[in-house]
């Protein structure tokens, strides 16, 4: 079997990577062994929160401005030209590149008919089940309806379902209430209630995805918003747990025209529903371009020499060889399986590339307990997370030489090393920026 | 600040197994008793062993304490039936020196199994042996099959403290004692701390029980008392899953012996034993703990290099001050210590030695001493009266149809509670949504996690992984602490920061037996602990936001 490109991951990053070759017109085949990392995200695109200090960007460019200035190994100052490029050009290279591709991103989800709202200009601050809140980008609508500031001066009630024990609405208005006004926003009033859930109720054990469902069932969306009138007197300002799946705008103007109110979708945790929905629209844009993404493959060996030649892929119990003319490596960090630990020390997984910290070193020297601190939550991460291989301006994967270690492999997503996502808020952002790169690279 | 109505009989200090049997036992014969525990009830040595109540093998050498331990594996079957398990054993026999020194051990232990109900040792064949457990190597050359008692100790310390309660005692954990009143050649009592207010006050008392294990000598030095023990630290290596079907020892490389026993959904792979010489609190897990254990058992099991670690685990034993012999020759029985006779200190008993399974016998002991001293005439009892749980029968499959739960989960649940499950069960009739399972791993209900917090002196996330095994299993709190933050925050009524806080404390616990030891899979299960707590939660920075507030 023979493809133009190959794409390691079905996260973020090798979906963006994968539909921007393919509305090159490139044949292009995206191999995902699981269901990739993506899918256990937020769902919405953080692009830049905080830097390793805890100091809180105002705005995603006013991130990626500062770090491609103080940082050079982060992806951000890569895609700008790297360590040669003056700082200055650097900054501007990279700020260029980072709108363009969340420009065609939005677009993108658009095309697939979800609306994606936020600005590079200005982060906000999204409220979670707990009642405590991350800096973030770009958010579904549904998502962005309730962003902090849209709640100051303003009455808000956060609903909740009997029996789903990933969301306490009293203990998140709680929290809520008592973060705001560090937050700098004055709510009038924060309050709760519990939603009566046709076909949930006296029940435990309900999943999110079990209401999101119900949120699509027209006619049972139609009585959840009847009981949503009843339970609710006046407010300015509804918060629930999900939306639904296939249809979540839709849902919550149904919602919201029952209880006269903006209704808004809470972020979670995994099983995230919006984590959820993100990886299928992510899929449904690659494959309307005309990618092919198959699950279920998974890449257990390479042939390469000075090139990658082509991929061994376990399919069932079958290993096929297949070839492509451009390989792109977005196999994720750990999580995902791009990274693993072997015998005390990392590797990256496929093509047995040298993993390296933050900071450069090389981690098949470094013992990996070295990378943690004993602080289970540090500002700034902890080191481990920050790791991964390293690549030149063009996303190639180089040696400790600096030299690309195979002329037609291509990487992007948290598979790279020099950042931290997970302090930085970043996840969605770089992997969606180097996706974009990496597939315009790969289509030459 | 304490007239002398307020004066206890017994001041028990120490929470573990002999505290709380102690108090549970004072407060049985009618003494007026105060249980202190300075952290949580088994937080100390009792929580960080294996759980193995034997009835002496390892001590072959020593008759008495074979004897002495399969009579208490015969009460503590009674007393405390329902969280006592059985499981088989194979000891595999690795190589001729080991063939050698097995074999010349004096006691016929066959006499003691059946006293508890327990398979007779059998030697078998490799074969036999590889058919019954698989993963052995098939390098072994023979091996030994019999079976032993478990318990779980943290429940196990946690009953005995309650029914001291029940008894009449005054319990109270996080109650640090920061010195001893003393005066002249008496002992008065002693001045606390409590850790979740920071008050200090006096308690008086006639007799102070120093059952700290490990930290006797702390509480000694504070009546002025020299009394050095000899502590020796043990590691333990915990798996995500029961990797084999029966437990399995085997020697270690250094001539020892270590085990790999499946425990409820895991596998505790033990143990070390070294001697410490600095303070106990600082006690960790090394690599070299990890590797010693891992190299001398996959002799045994070699593909235990393949499993996945999710922890480390490690207490430290306060032995007898015996010294010039090595740590498995050294004996495991205990001394009852009456520091008037040894030290002219009058007012002040402790203990030096013993183990988790002669924990009764030695609080019937201390208590003996102290009634004695007393003028009391009261016959001990703890042997005969079950803890709470373990007085009536269990019937899993009845009350799965009356409460409409699966069997499973209510068999969780009853292997924790026993006969008190319905108490626990009742509390979804008027609320169903508690019927929620919060720890998948564990399956534990909310339910459980409310009973728990309500009768189980139970106030932090971390007291219920003690309590109910809340976030034990292979995710290790990850899918939990998000949902369960809001229940307790529910039933202790406290304030978001509170709660958020002891979601981190309890995160933190984890991570402390976590970033010893994170290998293979747990990386990537540890990277989605991060991306939800940091990541979507934000809790890395919001200590700093709570401050600025």
């Amino acid at each position: 079997m023979k493809v133009d490109v190959f794409v390691i991951g079905a996260g973020a990053a090798g979906l963006t990577a994968a539909r921007i070759a393919a509305e090159k017109g490139l044949k292009v085949l995206v191999a995902e062994k699981g269901s990739g990392a993506t899918i256990q995200s937020s769902g919405v695109i953080d692009v830049a929160g905080y830097l390793p200090s805890g100091f809180l960007f105002a705005s995603a460019s006013e991130g990626v401005r500062i770090i491609a200035r103080e940082n050079k190994s982060h992806p951000y100052s890569i895609i700008g030209g790297g360590q040669e490029t003056e700082p200055e050009k650097r900054v501007k290279e990279s700020e260029k590149l980072v709108r363009k591709a969340l420009k065609d991103f939005v677009e993108s989800m658009n095309s697939v008919r979800v609306n994606f709202m936020g600005s590079l200009d200005e982060n906000v601050l999204v409220t979670n089940f707990v009642g405590t809140f991350k800096p973030t980008c770009l958010c579904p609508s549904t998502i962005y309806n309730g962003n902090t500031k849209n709640l100051d001066n303003s009455s808000v009630i956060f609903v909740g379902v009997k029996g789903f024990p990933d969301y306490d609405p009293k203990f998140c208005a709680q929290s809520f209430s008592d973060i705001a006004p560090g937050l700098k926003i004055k709510p009038k009033s924060v309050n709760h209630a519990y939603l009566d859930i046709p076909g949930l109720e006296g029940r435990g054990d309900i999943l999110a995805i079990e209401i999101a469902r119900r949120m699509d069932d027209p006619e049972t969306l139609e009585k959840i918003g009847q009981n949503l009138q009843k339970r609710i007197e006046s407010a300015d300002h509804i918060a629930i747990p999900t939306a639904g799946v296939k249809s979540p705008e839709e849902n919550i103007k149904t919602l919201a025209e029952a209880a006269g109110a903006n209704v808004f979708e809470l972020t979670s945790f995994p099983p995230s529903v919006p984590g959820y929905r993100l990886v299928k629209l992510l899929e449904k844009a690659a494959q309307n371009a005309g990618a092919s993404v198959r699950r279920g493959y998974k890449v257990v060996g390479a042939n390469c020499n000075k090139m990658v030649k082509s991929l061994k892929v376990e399919i069932g119990r079958k290993i096929t060889e297949i070839e492509a003319d451009v390989y792109i490596l977005a196999s994720g960090s750990f999580l995902g399986g791009g990274l693993k630990e072997e015998k005390d020390f990392l590797k990256e997984s496929m093509f047995n590339l040298p993993v390296y910290s933050s900071d450069g070193t090389n981690l098949e020297e470094v013992c990996l307990e070295k990378l943690l601190s004993r602080n289970v939550f540090p500002m700034g991460g902890h080191k481990l997370f920050s790791s991964g291989i390293n690549v030149n301006e063009k996303l190639q994967p180089i040696s400790d030489k600096g030299e690309p270690v195979y002329g037609n492999l291509y990487a992007a997503g948290s598979v790279l090393s020099g950042y931290n996502y997970i302090a930085e808020k970043s996840g969605m952002g770089v992997a969606i920026v180097t996706g974009y790169l990496a597939g315009l690279n790969a289509s030459g | 600040m304490s007239c002398l109505s307020d004066e206890y009989d017994v001041i028990v200090v120490g929470g573990g197994s002999s505290g709380a049997g102690t108090a549970r036992d004072c407060a049985m014969r009618g003494l007026k008793t105060v249980l202190l525990e300075r952290n949580d009830f088994g937080s100390g040595t009792s929580g960080t062993c294996a759980g193995m109540i034997s009835g002496g093998v390892k001590y072959l050498d020593e008759p008495e304490m074979v004897a002495l331990c399969t009579k208490e594996v015969v009460h503590l079957q009674k007393i405390a039936k329902h969280i006592v398990f059985r499981l088989p054993i194979i000891t595999a026999i690795v190589n001729e020196i080991d063939l050698k020194a097995r074999t010349s051990k004096k006691t016929d232990y066959s006499q003691y199994t059946a006293l508890r109900g327990a398979s007779p040792i059998t030697l078998i064949s490799k074969e036999e042996a590889c058919k019954i457990e698989p993963k052995l190597s098939d390098k072994i050359l023979l091996a030994a099959y019999f079976d032993e008692m478990f318990i779980d100790p943290f429940r196990l310390c946690m009953l005995n403290a309650l029914s001291a309660k029940n008894h009449g005692a005054v319990v109270r954990n996080y109650t640090e004692v920061i010195d001893v009143i003393r005066e002249g050649d008496r002992v008065k009592g002693v001045k606390v701390k409590d850790k979740k207010t920071g008050k200090t006050e006096e308690i008086y008392g006639k007799f102070v029980a120093n059952c700290a294990g490990p930290w006797v000598p702390r509480i000694s030095k504070m009546a002025s008392i020299n009394q050095p023990l000899r502590l020796n630290k043990g590691s333990h290596v915990i798996f995500d899953r029961r990797i084999t079907g029966v437990g399995v020892v085997c020697r270690a490389l250094d001539g020892r012996s270590v085990y790999l026993f499946p425990h409820f959904d895991t596998t505790v792979l033990g143990t070390t034993a070294w001697d410490i010489f600095g303070n106990p609190d600082d006690a960790e897990t090394s690599y070299d703990d990890v590797e010693y254990l891992i190299s001398s058992i996959e002799v045994a099991v070699p593909s235990i290099r393949e499993a996945r670690v999710i922890r480390t685990m490690c207490g430290v034993r306060p032995m007898l001050p015996e010294w010039w012999i090595t740590e498995d020759e050294a004996t495991r029985n205990f001394k009852l210590i009456d520091h008037e006779q040894r030290d002219g200190v009058k007012g002040i008993v402790s203990f030096e030695g013993g183990k988790l399974v002669i924990y009764r016998i030695m609080a019937e002991k201390m208590t003996d001493l102290i009634c004695q001293k007393l003028g009391v005439e009261a016959e001990c009892k703890t042997h005969i009266e079950p803890l709470p749980g373990a007085e009536g029968d269990v019937d899993i499959e009845l009350w799965a149809e009356e409460y409409n739960m699966p069997t499973h989960t209510i068999g969780r649940i009853a292997s924790r509670h026993g006969s008190n499950t319905p108490e626990i069960l009742n509390l979804t009739r008027e609320n169903p949504e508690y019927k929620s399972t919060i720890c998948r791993c564990e399956s534990v209900t909310e339910a459980e996690m409310r009973y728990s917090l309500r009768n189980e002196f139970a106030t932090s996330l971390s007291d219920l992984r003690r309590r109910v095994r809340l976030g034990m299993g292979p995710c290790q709190s990850t899918f939990c602490n998000f949902k369960a933050l809001t229940v307790i925050a529910d039933e202790l009524n406290l304030s978001p920061e509170q709660a958020h806080k002891n979601a981190i404390e309890f995160a933190q616990e984890r991570w402390r037996g976590k970033c010893i030891l994170l290998r293979g899979d747990q990386v990537s299960e540890e990277e989605l602990n991060q991306a939800i707590y940091a990541g979507v939660a934000n809790y890395d920075t919001l200590s700093d936001f709570w401050e600025e507030d």
